[in-house]
C-alpha cells in the first residue's frame, strides 16, 4: 500500500526491520514529517507486523519512539508479545473459587483506584474489571501474595484492554472474549515479570532495586559518592519499581499515548525487568542537578542519611512527574528515549548483580532480556532448584541475622517460586498431548520437540519440589 | 548523626492499611481531603511549620508509612530518630484497633529509642464522621487501651471533616518537642561528660 506521503508501508517495514538500525531512529523518514505523521505511519507498520505475525519487528516497533502509538494497537501488541513470551494454557477446570488470603487488601486498594476518572459509570466499570482480574489471578495461584502496588500495575493493563477503539473511550461493557484476553495477559505478565514482587518477602524486590545504585555508580560515580548510595538500601525506588512507575503516573483514559503506556511497551519489548531499573537510574541522572541542590539545602534537616536521600530523591522525582509544564514531559520523553537507545546491562554490571540476585528471579530467567522462555533453551530446572538453594543458603550464612527485623526465609520462597514456574511450564507441556492454540503454532521460534522433551524434566522437578516441601 | 537536626520534629504514623494515615497527614499539613489517595508504598513524607503553645517554632516532618503487613519490614528503616509515634485505627474496623498494640511493640523493637518507657505515642481513632451504626470500637475501649499503653493521649478524629485533627497534631507536636529536647539534653550531658573526662585526664597528666 502506497501512502499519500510517498513512502509505502512495506518500505517502512524494510527500514524498520533492518536489525542494524537503531530502533529509536526514525530519521530515515523525510524530515518534514511531523510527530503526528510519523505516528500515523508507524501505526500502519504495527498493524502490518501484527497481521503478518512478525514478532521481532513488532518488538522493535514497541521499543522505538512513541511505543505502540495508541491503545487499540497496544492491546493487540501486548497480547501477541506476552503470549509469545510464556506459553500458558488455561482450561475451565483451573477455575478456583476459594478466596485468596489477600482479598480484603485487594478490595481495599481497588476501592481507592481510578479516583481520577470523573465519569462514575466508567470508574465503576474499571474498578470491577480490575478487581476481577486481580482476584482471578490470585485464586489461580494461591501461593503467591498480593502487594500494594500490584493493583497499580494491573490498572495500566485494565485501561489498555478496556478501551473501546471505536469510541476511543473506556468500554462500559467489556465482552467475555476481551476479559479472557486481559486475564491471560495479567497472568503471563505477573508470572514472567512480577514474580519476585509476589513472593512472601520483600527481600526479592529489595535485591532487584539494589541494581539501581550500581547503574548510577557506573554512569556518575560523583553523584553516587555524594549521596553515599553504597551505605543504604535504595528504598526510595521501591514504589516506582514495584509498580513500574504506575504508582506515580496514572494511566490516561482519554486514549492519549501517555508516558506510562510507553514505559510498559518498552519493558515488554525488551523482555526485561532490568528496564525499569535502567529507566529509574536514568531519571535520577537526568535530575542530578536538582537532587544535588536539594541534598545540600536539606543536609541539616533530617535525622539520618536514609531519611535525607529518600526524601530528596522522592521529592525531586515526584516534582518532575506532577509538574504539568511542557519541560517536565519533555524530560521524561528524553529519558525514555535514552533508555530505548541503551537499555542493555553492561556484562560486568550484570555479573555484579548476579552475585546478589536470586537465581530464580525474573531478572535471571523469564524477564532477563532474552526474548524466549527458558523452556526453549533447555535449561535444567532441576539444576536451577539445587543451585538456587545452595546459593541462598550461602547468602543466609553470610548475612547477619535480622539486620532490620527481616525474615530471610529464602528456602520456602524458592520452592514457591519454582513451584509456580514449574506448574506453568507443566501446564504448557502437558497440553502437548492435546491440541495447541493457534497463536502458539504461529510463533516461529517455538521448538515443539524441545517442549516435548521438557515434559519429563518438569514432572521430575515437580516431584522434587513436592518431596522437599 | 541524630544530633544534627535542629528544630526538626520527626513524627511517624503507623496503623493498618486503609485507616486513614495519608488522609490525616494531608488534612493536617494541607488542610485538604480527597477520596483519591492511593495506597502508600514504602514511605512518604510531608513537612509543616508548627508553632507550639505560641512559644516555640519548629518544622514537623510527618512520615507516612505503608499499612500492608508485608511492607512493615521496610517501614522500620524510617523509625530511627522519631520524636513521636502516632498510632491510628479506624473506629469502624475492630481488627485495626486490635493491631494497635503490635504496631507499638514493633516500633519500640526497631526504633532504638533511648527510653522506651517514656517515648511519646499518641493514639488516634479515625473516621468518627461515619454513621454510628458502623462504629464498632467504643471510646471507652480506646481510653482503656491508651491507659494500658502508659496513659498515652487519645483523640477521636475525622480526616474527612477535619474533626480534632489540629488538636491532635498540636499534642503530637508538643510531645515530639519534649522528646526532642530530652534527647538533646541527654546528648549534651554525654558531650559534657566526655569533655569532663578529657579535662580530668589533662589535669592528671599535668600533675605527673
Amino acid at each position: 500500500m502506497a501512502s499519500i506521503l510517498g513512502l509505502g508501508e512495506s518500505d517502512l517495514t524494510t527500514q524498520l526491520a533492518d536489525t542494524n538500525r537503531d530502533t529509536n531512529d526514525l530519521s530515515f523518514l523525510p524530515s518534514f514529517y511531523n510527530d503526528k505523521t510519523q505516528c500515523e505511519l508507524k501505526s500502519q507498520v504495527i498493524s502490518r507486523a501484527l497481521r503478518k505475525k512478525e514478532n521481532t519487528l513488532l518488538c522493535a516497533l514497541g521499543k522505538s519512539k512513541c511505543g505502540f502509538v495508541n491503545n487499540d494497537l497496544r492491546q493487540k501488541s501486548w497480547n501477541t508479545i506476552l503470549n509469545n513470551q510464556l506459553i500458558l494454557y488455561s482450561s475451565p477446570k483451573e477455575v478456583n473459587n476459594t478466596p485468596h488470603c489477600d482479598e480484603k487488601q485487594i478490595e481495599l486498594d481497588v476501592r481507592r483506584s481510578f479516583g481520577y476518572v470523573k465519569d462514575e459509570v466508567e470508574r465503576n466499570c474499571l474498578k470491577k474489571a480490575l478487581k476481577q482480574a486481580i482476584v482471578t489471578f490470585f485464586r489461580k495461584y494461591p501461593t503467591l501474595r498480593y502487594y500494594q502496588g500490584y493493583h497499580d500495575v494491573i490498572s495500566v493493563l485494565v485501561v489498555v484492554f478496556c478501551l473501546d477503539p471505536k469510541r476511543n473511550k473506556i468500554s462500559r461493557n467489556i465482552s467475555g472474549q476481551r476479559r479472557k484476553i486481559l486475564y491471560k495477559c495479567v497472568e503471563i505478565f505477573s508470572l514472567a515479570y512480577l514474580r519476585d514482587f509476589l513472593m512472601d518477602s520483600l527481600d526479592f524486590p529489595i535485591d532487584q532495586i539494589s541494581v539501581i545504585p550500581l547503574l548510577i555508580q557506573d554512569k556518575d560515580p560523583q553523584l553516587f559518592q555524594r549521596l553515599q548510595l553504597d551505605k543504604q538500601k535504595p528504598l526510595y525506588a521501591i514504589a516506582s519499581v514495584l509498580t513500574i512507575f504506575s504508582h506515580d503516573m496514572r494511566p490516561d483514559i482519554t486514549g492519549a499515548n501517555s508516558i506510562i503506556f510507553q514505559i510498559f511497551d518498552l519493558v515488554l519489548c525488551t523482555h526485561s525487568m532490568y528496564t525499569p531499573l535502567v529507566l529509574y537510574a536514568n531519571i535520577v541522572l537526568a535530575l542530578r542537578d536538582r537532587i544535588n541542590k536539594e541534598y545540600t539545602a536539606n543536609i541539616g534537616n533530617f535525622d539520618n542519611d536514609v531519611d535525607l536521600v529518600h526524601a530528596v530523591v522522592q521529592k525531586v522525582l515526584m516534582q518532575s512527574i506532577n509538574d504539568e509544564a511542557p519541560q517536565s514531559r519533555q524530560l521524561w520523553e528524553t529519558v525514555l528515549d535514552r533508555t530505548r537507545s541503551d537499555y542493555s546491562i553492561d556484562p560486568k554490571l550484570e555479573k555484579k548483580a548476579c552475585k546478589f540476585i536470586n537465581k530464580t528471579s525474573p531478572l535471571r530467567t523469564t524477564a532477563s532480556g532474552r526474548p524466549q522462555l527458558e523452556i526453549n533453551d533447555g535449561y535444567s530446572l532441576d539444576k536451577l532448584i539445587k543451585k538456587g538453594i545452595v546459593l541462598n543458603n550461602k547468602k543466609k550464612d553470610k548475612v547477619p541475622k535480622d539486620t532490620d527485623g527481616q525474615d530471610w526465609n529464602y528456602d520456602r520462597l524458592i520452592k514457591t517460586s519454582l513451584l509456580v514456574g514449574a506448574a506453568s511450564l507443566a501446564l504448557g507441556a502437558c497440553h502437548q498431548h492435546g491440541s495447541l492454540l493457534p497463536d502458539t503454532m504461529a510463533t516461529s521460534h517455538l521448538d515443539l520437540n524441545r517442549i516435548a522433551s521438557s515434559v519429563s524434566l518438569v514432572s521430575d522437578s515437580l516431584k522434587h519440589i513436592i518431596n522437599s516441601s | 548523626m541524630s544530633s544534627r537536626k535542629k528544630n526538626i520534629l520527626k513524627v511517624i504514623i503507623l496503623g493498618d492499611s486503609g485507616v486513614g494515615k495519608t488522609s490525616l497527614m494531608h488534612r493536617y499539613v494541607n488542610d485538604k481531603y480527597s477520596q483519591q489517595y492511593k495506597a502508600t508504598i514504602g514511605a512518604d513524607f510531608l513537612t509543616k511549620e508548627v508553632n507550639i503553645d505560641n512559644d516555640k517554632v519548629a518544622t514537623m516532618q510527618v512520615w507516612d508509612t505503608a499499612g500492608q503487613e508485608r511492607f512493615q519490614s521496610l517501614g522500620v528503616a524510617f523509625y530511627r530518630g522519631a520524636d513521636c509515634c502516632v498510632l491510628v485505627y479506624d473506629v469502624t474496623n475492630t481488627k485495626s484497633f486490635q493491631n494497635i498494640k503490635s504496631w507499638r511493640d514493633e516500633f519500640l523493637v526497631h526504633a532504638n529509642v533511648s527510653t522506651p518507657e517514656t517515648f511519646p505515642f499518641v493514639l488516634l481513632g479515625n473516621k468518627i464522621d461515619a454513621d454510628d451504626s458502623k462504629k464498632v470500637v467504643s471510646n471507652k475501649a480506646a481510653q482503656e487501651l491508651a491507659a494500658s499503653l502508659g496513659n498515652i493521649p487519645v483523640f477521636f478524629t475525622s480526616a474527612k471533616t477535619a474533626i480534632n485533627v489540629d488538636t491532635a497534631f498540636q499534642e503530637i507536636a508538643r510531645s515530639a518537642l519534649q522528646q526532642n529536647q530530652n534527647d538533646a539534653d541527654a546528648f549534651e550531658d554525654d558531650f559534657n561528660d566526655a569533655i569532663n573526662i578529657q579535662l580530668d585526664n589533662d589535669t592528671n597528666s599535668c600533675s605527673c
